[in-house]
């Protein structure tokens, strides 16, 4: 009996020092991140792992308060506009979108389109690029938010917004929606006053994903912005590279700004999120 | 003037009405053309962003690099995939990804098999949320910001890692330094980002398993290693192939760590494919870049293609 508690209690012991140990290796790099943005490249490099001494300044935040010629307080308003922006844009083609394809599969075309959509997220994104390009040349988007907007909702983030809308409208009971036909409501109305209003945790949860998402991208923003005009906080870290040079605390200050804030969202909302991620990964 | 414009009006509009009128008095027709409309705002996205750059993209790779964005390209047929195929550099950066891609999948699933075995195991009372937390929030923090803190990390005079393998007494680590350890460097980062999604798949679908299953070998005297190899494994075979399948085209497409960490080296030891491609364009090699961003498109359609029909031969 005794042995059969000591084998339980040893279990306990390992799977608990096993979820630590892993823990503290996936936490760590935030937390090398954000203690030497409060540090200074002397303390770094004479004591590098002495992670919480020494003292605390807020010199390398103040240096990120400028960057390239222009306050932090554009790109942090860039941000802003485009991911609420992509966020808007996303949830409306996605929901309408995944409701039309999950509620009549069988229309005509439907079925290609949905071939189509998956074909093209198999495409290496990096290298759509060039012809995103193109596409902005010829539409006269470069450079400017709507293009950006738009780039960074169907470029990259559109495929998980619909499976996740996919998975939720196959889940919804069909016998209100035929209730409300029988009494001779009209697509519209059935639209407006049963589904969505039943799919409201959706919207929010794919609001969330999609803004930690969005807020995060830096390619496709970096390739169609001509000017600083429409440079986000991440293209500001990505120029930051050549302008501070080898100011690893600037550079992690200012990657604590575009993460930490997104962390703590995620935090807050992680059992939404975590949710909504894993069933629209289901669905591909 | 006004009563002359109303009256040409009318009839036109009783016209345009009529026409209207005969469309979508069959209510059939009428409720399908609604669903048309819902697509059709994610159907222009999919065509702007998705089906028309990829067709521009592949009729690019015909072309002479030089007209190539010129309003009359020149098509050279097979040209470009037959100077990749020759390109040695192309040759290794197809071998380098394919490599990665092989070695990185399959430590992939079975860490995250097994983080979420932990995670879902009863004995784990306390802490459940954080440890879910910790292995979660890479996925959700910018690819950029990752590989910049990372590549400070690796770093031989600042960073951590060699500062904590000096502290332990253990030999030093040259990252991304050196052509033998950089993929094992950018293995690390990849694995440390993607791993949390992979797990969170696996622990929603262990949720979904049914105990009256466990609590039959458990009346049969089936031991803890014997239930996961009888029981979670065959029921959780959808999943791991859905894994396997996503992890499997992430890293066919690896691209930022390349791009961010190490630009392709040292000496083209990160060279990955998508990496190269994005290399040529730089250089305004489109025909080339194309072609190699073709090959590679091709590639993950054929591996998804097998997986998935693998797949289906198994359930049935």
């Amino acid at each position: 009996m005794t042995s059969r508690k000591d084998v339980k209690l040893v279990t306990n012991i390992c799977l608990y020092l096993f979820m630590i140990t892993i823990s503290l290796v996936f936490l760590f790099p935030y937390i090398w991140m954000l203690s030497n943005s409060f540090r200074t490249t002397e303390q770094l490099v004479s004591k590098p792992l002495a992670i919480f001494s020494g003292s605390f300044t807020l010199q390398s935040y103040k240096n990120i308060m400028s960057l390239g010629g222009k306050t932090i307080l554009l790109y942090i308003s860039n941000s802003l506009i485009i991911t609420t922006a992509s966020v808007l844009l996303a949830l409306v083609t996605s929901s309408l979108g995944a409701y039309a394809l999950t509620r009549k599969p069988n229309l005509p075309g439907f079925k290609a389109v949905m071939f189509l959509f998956l074909v093209s997220i198999m495409y290496p994104w990096a290298l759509l690029v060039i012809p995103i390009y193109m596409v902005m040349l010829k539409l006269g988007l470069m450079g400017t938010h709507i293009g950006v907007i738009l780039a960074i909702t169907g470029g990259t983030s559109i495929a998980l917004p619909v499976f996740i809308f996919q998975q939720f409208f196959k889940s919804i009971p069909y016998e209100l929606i035929e209730c409300a036909e029988v009494e001779g409501a009209n697509e519209l109305t059935i639209l407006t006053k049963i589904v969505i209003p039943i799919a409201k945790p959706v919207y929010g949860t794919v609001a969330l994903i999609t803004f930690m998402f969005n807020w995060g991208e830096w390619f496709y923003v970096m390739v169609l912005s001509n000017s600083l005009k429409t440079a986000t906080l991440p293209v500001a870290l990505l120029n930051t590279y050549g302008e501070l040079g080898a100011d690893i605390n600037a550079i992690m200050a200012l990657a604590s700004l575009i993460s930490v804030p997104i962390i703590i969202l995620f935090i807050f909302t992680q059992r939404n999120v975590m949710e909504g991620i894993a069933q629209g990964s289901i669905k591909g | 003037m006004n009563n002359k414009v109303i009256d040409k009006l009318q009839p036109s509009y009783h016209k345009s009405f009529s026409v209207y009128d005969k469309l979508f008095k069959n209510t059939s027709i009428k409720s399908k053309l609604v669903f048309y409309i819902y697509l059709l705002p994610l159907l222009i996205m999919v065509i702007l962003f998705g089906i028309w750059p990829i067709i521009k993209s592949i009729s690019t790779s015909f072309t002479d690099s030089y007209s190539a964005l010129s309003n009359t390209p020149k098509y050279i047929g097979l040209n470009n995939y037959a100077a990749a195929f020759k390109d040695s550099y192309f040759i290794d950066s197809l071998i380098i990804t394919l490599k990665f891609t092989l070695i990185s999948v399959p430590i992939n699933i079975l860490l995250a098999f097994v983080f979420a075995l932990a995670l879902s195991s009863k004995i784990l009372k306390y802490g459940r949320t954080f440890f879910k937390l910790a292995i979660f929030i890479p996925v959700i923090t910018s690819d950029l910001v990752v590989c910049i803190v990372w590549r400070w990390m690796f770093n031989s005079d600042l960073g951590a890692i060699n500062a904590i393998l000096s502290a332990l007494h253990l030999p030093l680590f040259a990252g991304l330094a050196s052509t033998k350890t950089v993929l094992i460097a950018l293995g690390i980062v990849t694995l440390w980002k993607n791993v949390g999604l992979y797990t969170i798949i696996f622990l929603t679908n262990l949720q979904l398993i049914d105990p009256a299953l466990y609590e039959a070998s458990d009346l049969d005297g089936a031991n803890y290693f014997q239930r996961i190899r009888h029981i979670t494994i065959p029921e959780l075979r959808p999943s791991i192939m859905l894994n396997s399948v996503y992890a499997i085209i992430q890293y066919l497409k690896v691209f930022s760590v390349a791009k961010i960490m190490t630009q392709g080296g040292p000496n083209y030891a990160s060279n990955f494919v998508a990496y190269y491609a994005y290399d040529k364009f730089a250089a305004s090699q489109f025909g080339e870049a194309t072609s190699m961003a073709t090959i590679l498109f091709i590639l993950i359609i054929i591996i998804f293609a097998v997986t998935y029909w693998l797949n289906r031969m198994g359930i049935e």
